[in-house]
C-alpha cells in the first residue's frame, strides 16, 4: 500500500503540469499512469498554444487562455532550465485557414463572439485571400481566406510531454505505471484508489485522466461529460521552414517536419486509428491551402481523441471533497496555467469562487443522469 | 488485375508464390502484390533476370528458387509487381505503383513478407560500408555488382558462411570470418539434434561445405567474438572486435558485413493489430495463428518466414496449408493429401530450425548490452543512451519511449530500431520482454507525396494492373 498526500489520476500533459506544480508546492505526490497502449491526447497533439476561438460557448474561458499563453513563456524557460529540454516554444501569431466562403463566414461570426468575451481586448483580423497571401505567400489561390490573431503560437507536445514527465522525476515525484485506476474509495482520511495491483491511499486526489475521466467520476458518482472527438494529422517528410505563422491546418516542427491536419469526427469512439477517405481529405485540402506541398512525403499518419466536453471548454470541479476535476481539450495551451494556478487550487484545498463557471454545474442536472 | 479478389498475397517470395498457386489451381480469384520488379522475395530476389552461369555462382539453392519462380511467373496468376502497399482498411489495399494510388478488394488477406535481418545495433553499424550481410547478399542478386574487396564478415549461422562463400566464387577472399556464435561447440548441440540432422543431411552438407571451403580458401576464421565496433569517418576504415576470454584486437575493412540470423518481417502484421507474441528464445515478436495460419485478425493470414523462422524450403509448406483452408472457408474440398504433405514438412522443418537455433546462439544480440554510443533509431539518429534516458524518465514501453526520444519515429517506423528498442527498454526496465512489447506501426507503411495519395486512381483505371 503506497501513500500520498496527494494523487493524480492521469499520465499525460495535464495530469503531469498538475502534479509538477504541486511537487514544486512541496507536496507528496504520486501519478497513477495507465500502461504503453493507453489512449493518450498527450501523445497525439498538434502543438498549438493557442487562443483563437477558444470561448465562444463559454465566456470565462477567452481570458483564462489568453492568460494561459501569456505565462508560458515562463514555462518554457523553467523546464529549459530545470530538465534541458527545449519545448521550442515559439509565439508569433496563428492562423485558421477556410478554404470556402462558407467556412470563413462561420469563422468571422465565431472570432466576433470570442471577442465579445473580453469587451474588445482581444486582437484579431479576418483576412482575404489577398490579405492571407500578403501575410503567408505559400497559400493557395483557392484558399478563401482565414482569421488572424497575434496571441497563438506553438510548442513542441512531446517534447513537453518528456519535459514534465522529467521534471516531476527530478522534482522526486512518485511515478507509477501500469496502474490505472479500477475503482475509488473514500477513507476517514481521503481517498483509497484500487489499481488491481495495489492501493494507494491519498487525502486529495485529482481526476486527470482525459476521457479515462468518465469512468473515474462514475467511480464518485458524477457523471464527466467529455466525449471523443478523432482528430487525424498527417507528418510529413524533413521540410525547409517556410513559414513562422502557426496555422491549425500546418505547422513546422523543431524536428523539420511537418504536421497537416486535420478532422473532427465525433462518431468514431475510442477508435485511434485512422482511415483513407479522411487521410486522402486531409491530403487534398492541404495541397489547396499550400500548393508547394503537392510533391512532399507523407511518412506517417496517425489518429488521437480529442477530449471534447459540451461546449468545447474545460471543466475544473471539486466534484466531492477533496476530489479534482481537471479536464480540458487543450492540455499544451493550458499547460503553465495548469501548473501555477491549478495546481495552487489542489493545494489549498478550493477552486475560487471566480471559477465557479468552470464548474460541472454549467452543464445542467442531465449530465448528472446520462452518461 | 482486377478491382476485386478473393485473396490478396502480399509478397511473392517462396511461400507468396506457392499460396497463389494453391489458389489459382482451386479456381479462386487471386492477386499477388509485391515491390519488387518480379517473383523470388529476398531468397530468389532477380532470379530471372540472370544468366544460367550467374545464378550458379550464387549456389544451388538460388537455381532451384529461380525455377520456382519461373513455373510462378508461367503460372497465369496476376501480380503486381513493384507494388508497395500503403494501407489496408477492412477489405481493401490501397497501394502504390509507378507513383500512382491504387486499390484492390480481397475477402481475405494473406501476408507472405517474409523475414528481416535480426537488427543488432553496435557502435559505428550505421557507417556507410557496414551492411547486413543479407542485405549485402541481396545486392549481389540484383545488381550482380561486387564493390570493391576489404570485407570482413561478422556473425553466425549458415548465411554468414553462404555469403563468405559466395564471394570466393565471385573472386573476392573475404579478410576474415568473426564468429560471433554463442555456443562453444555446435557438434555437441549437434549429437542432441543426431535424429534430426539424419533427417536433414543435406541441409548439414551444405553447412559443413561452406566452412571447409572457407578453411581450404584460407580465410581466417575467428571464434568466440562477443563484441564489435565499426570505426571510421565517412565511411568504414576498422572492424574492432571483443573475444570471450576479453582479447581485443581489429582490422582494416572496406566493407563489414554483419548477420546474426534473421526474424520474421512484423510491419504489416502490426500495423493491421494483428497479435503478436514475445518469442523469449529468438528474443523477437512473432505472431500469434492458428494452426492454419489465420491471425487474430480474421480472414488475414501469416505464412512463410513471417509467421516465424522456418527458411524458405518450409515457407511454401505453411503457405500450402493456409491456401488450403481457405479454399475449404471458401466451400471448395481442402487437398487432405497435400494438408498432411505439408504438416509432415513442417514438422521437419521445425525439428532442424530448433537445431539451428541451439547450434547458433546469436553472441553479440543476445550476450552484450547495446553499447550506450550505438545508434538503435537510425532514421531519428537516437543513440541507445538516449532511449537509455528515456526509460529512466518512465517510459515503460516502445509507445511512450518513442514520444520520449523519438526512437521509430522516421521513415522506417521501427522497422529496424523496434526489435532492439524492446530488448533494451525490457533490460532496463526490469520488465519482460513480453510485457514492454512492439512499435504502433502507422499507415501509410511507405512514404508518399501528398498528390499521390489525393489523387487515388479511380477504380475503373486499374484494370490492367
Amino acid at each position: 500500500m503506497d501513500e500520498a498526500e496527494i494523487a493524480v489520476i492521469g499520465g499525460g500533459i495535464v495530469a503531469l503540469s498538475v502534479a509538477v506544480g504541486l511537487r514544486r508546492l512541496g507536496r507528496r505526490v504520486v501519478v497513477l499512469d495507465e500502461g504503453d497502449s493507453a489512449i493518450r491526447a498527450s501523445r497525439g497533439n498538434f502543438g498549438l498554444v493557442w487562443v483563437q476561438g477558444k470561448g465562444d460557448l463559454l465566456p470565462i474561458y477567452t481570458p483564462w487562455a489568453m492568460g494561459a499563453v501569456e505565462i508560458w513563456p515562463e514555462l518554457a524557460e523553467w523546464l529549459q532550465e530545470f530538465t534541458g529540454i527545449d519545448v521550442s516554444l515559439e509565439q508569433l501569431g496563428g492562423l485558421y485557414l477556410c478554404r470556402s466562403e462558407a467556412d470563413l463566414a462561420l469563422r468571422a461570426a465565431k472570432m466576433a463572439s470570442v471577442a465579445a468575451n473580453v469587451q474588445g481586448s482581444y486582437r484579431y483580423s479576418m483576412l482575404d485571400n489577398k490579405a492571407l497571401r500578403a501575410l503567408v505567400p505559400q497559400v493557395g489561390p483557392e484558399v478563401a481566406g482565414g482569421s488572424y490573431s497575434p496571441y497563438d503560437g506553438q510548442a513542441d507536445p512531446l517534447r513537453l510531454f518528456h519535459a514534465l514527465h522529467r521534471a516531476y522525476r527530478r522534482l522526486g515525484g512518485h511515478y507509477l505505471p501500469g496502474a490505472g485506476v479500477a475503482s475509488i474509495a473514500t477513507t476517514a482520511r481521503g481517498y483509497s484508489l484500487d489499481t488491481g495491483q495495489t492501493r494507494i491511499a491519498a487525502e486529495r486526489i485529482v481526476l486527470a485522466a482525459g476521457l479515462g475521466n468518465a469512468a473515474l467520476g462514475r467511480m464518485l458518482g458524477v457523471e464527466v461529460p467529455v466525449k471523443p472527438v478523432r482528430g487525424q494529422i498527417l507528418v510529413t517528410e524533413r521540410v525547409p521552414k517556410v513559414f513562422d505563422l502557426v496555422m491549425e491546418q500546418a505547422r513546422h516542427t523543431p524536428d523539420g517536419t511537418m504536421l497537416i491536419g486535420g478532422s473532427w469526427e465525433e462518431g468514431a469512439g475510442h477508435d485511434t486509428a485512422t482511415s483513407h477517405d479522411v487521410t486522402r481529405r486531409i491530403a487534398s485540402d492541404a495541397q489547396a491551402f499550400f500548393p508547394f506541398l503537392k510533391g512532399v512525403n507523407i511518412l506517417r499518419s496517425w489518429g488521437a481523441l480529442r477530449i471534447i466536453t459540451p461546449d468545447a471548454s474545460p471543466i475544473y470541479d471539486e466534484v466531492a471533497p477533496g476530489a479534482f476535476l481537471v479536464t480540458c481539450h487543450s492540455g499544451v495551451s493550458l499547460a503553465a496555467v495548469h501548473m501555477q494556478t491549478v495546481a495552487g487550487w489542489v493545494d489549498k484545498g478550493a477552486i475560487p469562487a471566480e471559477m465557479a463557471d468552470f464548474g460541472l454545474r454549467r452543464f445542467g442536472n442531465h449530465h448528472e443522469a446520462a452518461p | 488485375m482486377t478491382g476485386m479478389v478473393d485473396v490478396a498475397i502480399i509478397g511473392a517470395g517462396p511461400a507468396g508464390m506457392a499460396a497463389a498457386q494453391a489458389l489459382h489451381v482451386h479456381g479462386l480469384r487471386v492477386s499477388v502484390l509485391d515491390e519488387r520488379a518480379g517473383p523470388g522475395g529476398n531468397v530468389h530476389a532477380a532470379a530471372l533476370d540472370h544468366p544460367p552461369e550467374g545464378a550458379a555462382l550464387l549456389g544451388r539453392d538460388y537455381v532451384r528458387g529461380a525455377q520456382a519462380a519461373r513455373a510462378f511467373a508461367q503460372s497465369g496468376v496476376p501480380v503486381a509487381y513493384g507494388a508497395s502497399v500503403s494501407r489496408i482498411e477492412g477489405e481493401t489495399i490501397h497501394y502504390l505503383q509507378h507513383g500512382r494510388l491504387r486499390q484492390i478488394t480481397a475477402g481475405r488477406l494473406m501476408l507472405a513478407t517474409g523475414a528481416i535481418e535480426r537488427p543488432v545495433p553496435f557502435p559505428g553499424w550505421h557507417l556507410p560500408g557496414v551492411m547486413g550481410a543479407g542485405a549485402f547478399q541481396l545486392m549481389l542478386k540484383q545488381s550482380r555488382v561486387v564493390p570493391a574487396g576489404g570485407y570482413v564478415l561478422c556473425g553466425t549461422g549458415p548465411l554468414v558462411l553462404l555469403v563468405a562463400c559466395q564471394l570466393l566464387a565471385l573472386g573476392s577472399r573475404p579478410l576474415a570470418l568473426l564468429e560471433t556464435n554463442a555456443v562453444a561447440s555446435p557438434v555437441r548441440v549437434g549429437a542432441a539434434h543426431l535424429s534430426t540432422l539424419a533427417r536433414n543431411a543435406g541441409a548439414v552438407a551444405k553447412g559443413l561445405s561452406y566452412m571447409a571451403r572457407l578453411r581450404l580458401a584460407g580465410v581466417p576464421v575467428i571464434s568466440g567474438v562477443t563484441g564489435v565496433e565499426a570505426k571510421g569517418g565517412e565511411t568504414l576504415q576498422s572492424v574492432h572486435y571483443r573475444r570471450r576470454d576479453g582479447a581485443t584486437a581489429s582490422l582494416d575493412a572496406g566493407m563489414l558485413l554483419f548477420h546474426e540470423g534473421v526474424i520474421p518481417g512484423t510491419q504489416l502484421g502490426l500495423a493491421l493489430d494483428c497479435r503478436h507474441r514475445w518469442d523469449s528464445d529468438q528474443q523477437c515478436l512473432v505472431p500469434v495463428t492458428d494452426e492454419w495460419g489465420e491471425s487474430s485478425r480474421a480472414g488475414t493470414f501469416i505464412v512463410g518466414d513471417a509467421a516465424g523462422i522456418l527458411g524458405a524450403d518450409a515457407a511454401p509448406h505453411s503457405a500450402m496449408l493456409a491456401a488450403q483452408r481457405i479454399a475449404q472457408q471458401l466451400g471448395h474440398r481442402p487437398d487432405a493429401r497435400a494438408v498432411a504433405a505439408a504438416r509432415r514438412a513442417l514438422e521437419q522443418a521445425s525439428g532442424f530450425r530448433r537445431f539451428l537455433d541451439a547450434a547458433y546462439r546469436p553472441g553479440v544480440a543476445f550476450g552484450t548490452p547495446i553499447a550506450d554510443e550505438a545508434m538503435i533509431c537510425r532514421c531519428e539518429q537516437v543513440t541507445a543512451a538516449t532511449l537509455r534516458a528515456a526509460v529512466r524518465d518512465g517510459a515503460r514501453g516502445p509507445a511512450q519511449a518513442k514520444a520520449f526520444s523519438r526512437c521509430g519515429m522516421g521513415l522506417c517506423q521501427g522497422r529496424i530500431c523496434g526489435n532492439a528498442a524492446t530488448r533494451l527498454i525490457a533490460a532496463d526496465s526490469g520488465l519482460d520482454a513480453a510485457a514492454v512489447g512492439g512499435h504502433h506501426v502507422r499507415f501509410p507503411l511507405k512514404p508518399l507525396s501528398l498528390a499521390e495519395l489525393a489523387d487515388e486512381a479511380p477504380q475503373t483505371e486499374q484494370a490492367d494492373g
